[in-house]
């Protein structure tokens, strides 16, 4: 469920300001960051005109490793990787072609991949969700931003995004507002 | 008088209600099969409604009135992007073809804010072959009520327009419908389907006015009969893959063949009193693909009614 009191819009044309808070609960919903994107303040005015986000953001689950996913074991055919979660295998594959090509990589069946190698693959990262939620919370933020404004800057750091457009170029006060909103939430 | 329906049923034997529409004097506009229901658009006349009602009846299928029958409907949209697609846009889009009316969307290259906001010639006159035009718009009132009319104000055909704050009037638009504005969400909630029901009211009552305004000066000929004389003497018009190979509108139809092709044969189209269609009608290519569009003539152009 989102807590009501997430976002808040501000905007000179009332009627605009509940119509985009709406807008904005139904968006993150629909793109499943409404847990990931909070204490959102949103300043819109169409008259000047600017679009400003800021938003908290949640931490995201740990990097996925080769170790998180399969078990090697050193066989005759080479070395052999027993996949432990499939969610994962085309990640996997994809980090093995790229360190091993795709002539030295077999898959038997399902859950087993062979390498031809007699070393010890590199415990590499395969797939980050931290990347996939940034993604989600900018795909979400440019669907609740106006589409006409197109002239944007942004800046996303560890825990927050703050988050500028619009059809002109951007003014400095707007950018001195936006940097209000972070005083005001304490970044 | 005409009387516009749309039948659901089966397949089975559907085909006899169309015969029997045939022999009523009425025309069968759309036929649109999926799996084993069918779809039927149809104009009856007026006092023979009680005897296709009966033949539904028979037939286990359903008869309701389906007002924007035999007009094409042009939805506009600020652009294709997912901030107006696929709500509110299609859903608009689906509702009006549930109520009969053939509808196009119409997604703008650069309709999109406020300073950049303009329409191309060829969108312009792609929009004016329609019989009338919703522009779907966004959700603050001064936007809408001060730049977003410089979008419509030069169209021909009647305009209506919706939007997410509650306004009386925009300028150069026939009406303005709020509570829509932009949705990332379906309709589901019965208020929001009447909303929906009010679209189809406003723009019944604009088409309405507008059919008011061709019996001053009717057409030469009616645009039932013309589509009926094409499709005889023109049967390559059904080889088409459209729904609606020849698409109604109310002074005219959009006959989906290439213009080059078959511009002289559609001129040279027989009428059993003697003139051909290039008489009665203008003939010309539409914006729309290689299609053809045909404007009927008004009596006092033309110098006779059929």
């Amino acid at each position: 469920m989102i807590d009501s009191e997430k976002v808040a819009v501000e905007s000179p044309d009332e009627q605009g300001a509940r119509l985009i808070e709406e807008l904005t609960y139904d968006v993150l919903s629909d793109l499943h960051v409404a847990q990931s994107l909070y204490n959102i303040r949103i300043y819109v005015d169409p008259d000047e005109p600017v679009f400003i986000l800021y938003g908290k953001l949640a931490g995201s689950l740990p990097d996925v490793k080769i170790s998180d996913v399969a078990t090697m074991t050193h066989t005759d055919d080479g070395l052999k990787l027993d996949i432990k979660n499939e969610r994962y295998v085309n990640e996997l594959l994809a980090k093995l072609i790229e360190i091993y090509g795709k002539a030295n990589i077999l898959q038997i069946d399902r859950y087993t991949v062979l390498v031809a190698t007699d070393e010890d693959i590199p415990d590499d990262t395969i797939y980050e969700p931290s990347i996939e939620l940034r993604r989600n919370v900018i795909d979400s933020i440019r669907r609740i931003a106006p589409e006409g404004y197109r002239i944007i800057k942004h800046e996303i750091a560890k825990n927050h995004i703050l988050f500028i457009a619009s059809e002109e170029p951007i003014k400095e006060e707007w950018v001195q507002q936006g940097y209000k909103l972070l005083k005001e939430a304490g970044v | 008088m005409l009387e516009p329906l749309m039948y659901t049923g089966g397949v089975y034997r559907h085909d006899e209600l169309i015969e029997l529409v045939e022999d009523l004097g009425g025309h069968v506009l759309q036929k649109n099969v999926m799996q084993l229901e069918v779809v039927l658009l149809i104009l009856v006349p007026a006092d023979d409604i009680t005897v296709v009602e009966e033949k539904a009846k028979e037939l286990l299928g359903t008869i309701s009135r389906a007002p924007l029958i035999g007009t094409e409907i042009a939805v506009v949209a600020p652009s294709l992007a997912y901030h107006h697609m696929p709500h509110p846009t299609c859903d608009i889009a689906e509702y009006l073809r549930r109520n009969g009316a053939k509808t196009n969307i119409i997604g703008l290259a650069r309709g999109v804010g406020r300073r950049a906001a303009q329409m191309t010639k060829s969108e312009r006159g792609l929009i004016n072959e329609h019989d009338l035009a919703l522009f779907i718009l966004g959700d603050f009132l001064s936007c809408i009520v001060d730049a977003k009319y410089q979008l419509y104000e030069d169209l021909e055909i009647p305009i209506i327009v919706t939007g997410g704050p509650e306004c009386d009037a925009v300028p150069y638009a026939y009406a303005y419908i709020g509570g829509i504005g932009r949705r990332a969400k379906g309709f589901h909630r019965e208020s929001e389907f009447t909303i929906l029901d009010s679209i189809v009211e406003k723009i019944s009552t604009a088409l309405d006015q507008r059919r008011e305004e061709l019996e001053k000066d009717p057409l030469s000929v009616s645009p039932f009969r013309l589509m009926d004389e094409i499709t005889q003497q023109i049967p390559e018009v059904n080889e088409n893959l459209s729904p609606t190979p020849i698409t109604m509108h109310l002074d005219g139809m959009r006959v989906k063949l290439p213009f080059d092709e078959y511009c002289e044969r559609v001129r040279n189209v027989k009428l059993t009193e003697g003139p051909v269609l290039s008489d009665v009608a203008e003939v010309k290519p539409s914006y729309m693909r290689e299609y053809i569009i045909l404007k009927i003539k008004t009596k006092s152009v033309a110098g006779f009614a059929l």
